[in-house]
This record gives C-alpha cells, structure tokens and sequence, in this order.
C-alpha cells in the first residue's frame, strides 16, 4: 500500500509511532496529484512548497516526542471557500480573480495547530450554489458528475489525493459528493465547527465539516475541529462486542426518503440498515415530518440569503457569475420578506417536530441521495410515476432536512449500483448527538469489509 | 444605479424567480397552522447558541 492509500487514522498512527515520515506521507500526496489530477479537476490550486514545508515542520514535532493530535503529519484539502492566510478563496468564481485571503479562517488555524499538511483547495461549484462541481469529475467513472458543491474535496479523497478534506454543506453539499464518489462526508451539529472565515451561502442552513474514507476518520477529523467536543460525551451504545448497537433505536422511514429513489439504491439502503439491526440496533417505523414543506422552507432561507449576500457584486458586476449561479441570485432579490419569514417559521415548526421524532429514535437511516452519480451535462431525473425531477433538486431533496433541522448527519458508502457507481446511506441525528451517529457508522464499517479503499 | 433600485433581472434570473415564488407558494398553507402563534422564526442564530430543537 502507498502512503497516499492510507486513511486518516492509520497514517496518523503511523506518524505517532514513527513508522512513516509526513514528509513521505505528503510526497506520496503529491505523487498521486501529479498522477491522476490533470484527469480529474478535482484543485483550484496545489500548494505543493507549504505542503512539504508543514510537513517538516509536523515531522520534527513528532520527533521531539511531544504529544501529537489524532491528525498529526496527514495532507488536507480545503473546499475553496475555506480562507488560508495569503492564498486566494477562489470560491471557483471570475467573481474572485484577484483575492487573497488576509487571515486563516477557523478551520484552518485549527487543522495547522493539529499538524495538518495543506495540499492545496479544491474546486467547488460557483460559490457553493449548485450540486454538480462541473470542473471537476467523479474519481470512479470520469464521465460522471463529481456531485456538489464539495465535488473538489469529495474527489480527492476518492481518488487518494488528500487523506482527507474539508466541505461545506448548506443543502447537502458534503454529502452528496461524498455520496456520489463512495466516501463518507460528515455534515455535524450546526455551530459545532466555527464557520468564522467560510464565504457564505446562507448564514441559516451553512455547516463546514470533513470528508473522509472511513467514519472512524471522520471522528477523528471532527475532533481536531471541534476540540471541545468528545464522542464520549454523547449518550450513546459502546461500540464492540457481537451485538455493538445492541440498544440503538434506528428510525425507518415510511414516508419521503424512499419516495422517488431508485430500486439499486433503496435495495442497498435497506439491506445497510438491516445490517445495523443484524448488528444489535432495533428498527423503529417513523413518519418523517412536515415533507412536504421542506423544500419551500430550504429555499425560503438560502435564495434570499445567497441574494443579500452577493447584492453588491450583483450590481456591479453580474457577467462575472456563471449562469445558473446568477439567475439564482437574482431570483433572490425578489423573495419578499414575508415569504422568507414563513420559512423560518416553518423551519421551527418542523426543528420541533423532528425533536418529538428522536424521543422515540436515536437516528434515522436513510438514502443520502435518491440516485447516483448522473453523466456530466444530464439536467433531470426521470421517475417511473412519471415525474421529471431537476438533477440539482434530486440531489438536494433528501439533504436538506438536516441542515433545516440543525442536527448531524452522515453519509457513508454501502455498496454500488448496477454500473458500479458508489450508493449512500445517511444517519441523521438529533442536534448535539454527532457521537451517536458516529458509533453507528464505524460499527457498520467494521462488519462490512473494504472500508476506506481509494479508487484506482 | 441607486441602491435603492431593484437589482436589474436577466430573463434567466426572471424565470428562477418565478418558479422560486412558484416552491414557496406552499408555505402559504402553515399561515393557518394552529401552532403559528406559538412559532417564532428561526433566524440565523449564533453558532454558539442551540438549533432551535436542542431544548426538547
């Protein structure tokens, strides 16, 4: 196995037990970059010099023997959103040309204080608003969308090209590239990670969070960026044993996440949470909700909020946006605030009904997406009943509860479809309760065999 | 343009706005919603404060 093969947490250990070098580590990176980027558009930038650098730097603090975090000497990618001193947050925009950023954002204070090596920012969709990342292509079949709009961060970690990165998620956007390229993304509890110098979508519904081969580098990325938060805290089964979930209530959903999904997926979503109940956990039946007010209350916050956002830019320089970008950012400026207060008020209504569905489950297992990875340039989704579903819509709809709700949730691969394309499941959880999930998800992890692999 | 002119619309963003108006409709039905009095908005709070369905 190459250095850049190996997930998070088995490189972490090995830098810890001073079995691999971070140099040689971010070397390996950096060789798989050379080999496979030009293919797969996953950078805006490569920061190869800061990279090696960090990497150094996290080698001689691991000689000197002092205690290192669980991240210490592994390769980062940032989403372009995501502010580094000095480098430009590109955002994937005309509308960036020229910027730099004057000061590290949260994450990555954090992540360097961790030990991180930063191999470089990775391409989004346009400012975050947009499902597909079409710069960018699907590590396991190049002429599929990388999904978005962390396809940039999703893609490198597929393919090896980061040990692990950093998305955004305001409607899905680190779950569905995830999802699409057979990695887990994690979207955590609202506020968990500070969002202080991440360019907005929308202030309301925006999470920043890892994307990782495996959920156990998942939990450990989460807790070098959320320091004050620990598994153990949350009230959650212990994992291990031959009944590891023995306790855990997982809601089965009746209604809205299995409406209008395909049959590969949906067949490899049950047979997933099925292996959670085979694993010790009990299935509850649960009535999802308030369905059919979630995409008016997701769009009721974000399109006004992108809007007020970007008004300035909108004035002085709209040609600088991509089309679908902009015709969504003027259609902002026309939401009435009467309509963006509904919203809001429906999004109370339905935080508070979702907090009444968890006092009889501690998650719900669901399809992260109803469908997987389309060709680059598809638009719709066609249905059996019938109905034409835009490609951005199809891949938002089961996203957005969560980020409307507030609490964690995860996406972790569980197996392929007929052509062989990487199928989702996502544990959504209550607010506060990312443990519970986490725990869940590595002990599937555990019971199914070939976690974590990169694609070829 | 003052500022206090409407953004100027392209014929794309006007059909965004339209089908956007068209999603949001729905909304309308909670106007009569038996808990509204009780429901305030959720707006974009501080990270450092709870999601709204924390406290339950």
């Amino acid at each position: 196995m190459q250095p850049y093969e190996m997930t998070l947490a088995s490189a972490a250990e090995a830098v810890r037990a001073r079995r691999l070098s971070p140099v040689e580590l971010v070397d390996s990176v950096l060789a798989r970059i050379d080999e496979v980027e030009a293919d797969l558009g996953a950078y805006v930038s490569v920061t190869a010099d800061r990279a090696r650098r960090a990497a150094e730097r996290a080698e001689r603090e691991a000689a000197d023997g002092r205690p290192l975090s669980p991240v210490h000497g592994t390769a980062v990618a940032l989403k372009d959103l995501i502010d580094v001193a000095g480098l430009p947050t590109t955002a994937s925009s005309r509308v960036r040309a020229g910027h730099t950023a004057a000061a590290d954002s949260a994450v990555a204070e954090r992540l360097a204080e961790a030990g991180t090596a930063l191999v470089g920012k990775a391409h989004t969709h346009e400012f975050a608003y947009g499902l597909t990342t079409p710069q960018t292509r699907n590590a396991w079949d190049r002429d599929r969308v990388a999904g978005g709009s962390s396809g940039g961060s999703a893609v490198a970690v597929a393919s090896g090209t980061a040990t692990f990165a950093l998305g955004t998620d305001t409607g899905g956007s680190i779950r569905v590239p995830a999802a699409l390229n057979g990695v887990v993304g994690l979207k955590p509890t609202f506020g968990l990670v500070p969002l202080r110098g991440v360019t907005p979508l929308s202030w309301s519904l925006d999470h920043v969070g890892p994307i990782t081969r495996t959920v156990r580098d998942a939990a450990l990325a989460l807790s070098a960026l959320a320091p004050g938060w620990a598994a153990e805290a949350d009230d959650a089964p212990e994992p291990g044993g031959s009944a590891p979930l023995k306790g855990l209530r997982v809601g089965v959903p009746r209604n809205y996440f299995f409406d209008r999904v395909d049959a590969d997926v949906e067949a490899a979503v049950r047979r997933a949470t099925e292996r959670l109940v085979e694993l010790g956990a009990t299935p509850v039946d649960v009535e999802i909700p308030m369905e059919r007010y979630v995409q008016a209350a997701h769009w009721g916050l974000m399109v006004p909020e992108a809007a007020a956002y970007h008004e300035p830019n909108l004035r002085s320089d709209p040609d600088l946006y991509g089309p679908d970008v902009r015709a969504l950012l003027e259609a902002g400026t026309a939401v009435t605030a009467a309509d963006h207060l509904r919203a809001q008020r429906a999004r109370t209504m339905m935080a508070r009904a979702w907090a009444r569905l968890f006092t009889g489950a501690d998650l719900v297992a669901a399809p992260t997406v109803p469908v997987t990875a389309v060709r680059a340039g598809q638009e719709e989704v066609a249905w059996p009943d019938g109905t034409i579903e835009g490609v951005a819509d199809a891949y938002v709809r089961l996203c957005a509860p969560a980020n409307l709700t507030g609490g964690p949730a995860l996406t972790l691969p569980v197996g392929r479809d007929r052509r062989g394309l990487p199928i989702g499941m996502q544990l959504i959880g209550a607010p506060g309760r990312d443990g519970v999930l986490l725990r869940a998800g590595e002990a599937y992890e555990r019971a199914e065999p070939g976690a974590g692999r990169a694609a070829p | 343009m003052s500022p206090d002119d409407p953004v100027p619309m392209s014929a794309a963003g006007a059909a965004a706005a339209e089908h956007v108006r068209s999603v949001l409709a729905v909304l309308r039905e909670l106007d009569t919603h038996p808990d509204l009095a009780e429901t305030h908005p959720a707006a974009a709070f501080d990270p450092m404060e709870e999601p709204p369905g924390a406290a339950l």
